[in-house]
């Protein structure tokens, strides 16, 4: 089984695009949109694990 | 080696926060990691997408096709309907997808929105490039098969 996203993660970044670094699962950076947050990487010079997006608070996903 | 026919990935477990801030529920969704590679440009990090057996399409954020400076709105229109009864407009590109952890990967095409977030693989360009698709709750996990 894979690892669960940290609660305070999920709360402070709901609703948002964030890069992950999975070995310390951890948040390297953040943005509206995968563009923003890639600009954003490769100004910090730092590679994430994965680009995702949180959900709003108290939203499942039904597409 | 050939690449294996059958390919298994775990469901990634997400936490949902209700109101209250507590924990409401963690749900489990079938998510692959893809970068995608339009022309010669392949995107560097991984974005997880939801493999979704009800959508129609592969159905992903226009700024992803942005960042591999596609053209989106040359591409084919299609107007796709959704929850809640509204429709928006999405463009259709050739792209080539790499499963991340896996050997898989396929030339297809994907439809780009401004409307859509979560990146959707469904059943046309993504389904369709499998012998089965076959999610199993009790392993809490799905398999993909050539």
């Amino acid at each position: 089984m894979k690892k669960y996203l940290p609660e305070q993660i999920i709360k402070k970044y709901s609703n948002s695009w964030v890069a992950i670094s999975d070995k310390d699962n951890e948040v390297i950076t953040h943005g509206n949109d995968i563009l923003e947050v890639e600009k954003k990487l490769k100004k910090i010079g730092k590679k994430a694990d994965v680009i995702t997006f949180i959900l709003p608070v108290n939203h499942f996903y039904a597409p | 080696m050939p690449p294996k026919k059958s390919e298994e990935f775990n469901y990634t477990p997400r936490i949902v926060i209700g109101n209250d801030e507590k924990v409401l529920k963690i749900v489990d969704y079938p998510i692959l990691r893809v970068r995608i590679k339009y022309k010669h440009t392949l995107t560097s990090t991984p974005v997880e997408c939801l493999v979704d057996s009800g959508s129609v399409i592969n159905l992903f954020p226009a700024s992803w096709g942005v960042l591999l400076k596609i053209p989106i709105k040359s591409g084919q229109l299609q107007k796709i309907y959704g929850i809640g009864g509204v429709s928006i407009e999405s463009y259709r590109h050739d792209v080539h997808f790499y499963i991340i952890d896996s050997k898989i990967n396929f030339r297809t095409y994907a439809y780009f929105s401004e409307k859509q977030n979560t990146p959707l693989l469904g059943r046309y360009g993504f389904f369709d490039m499998f012998k089965n698709v076959s999610f199993n709750q009790d392993r809490g996990s799905f398999t993909l098969t050539k």
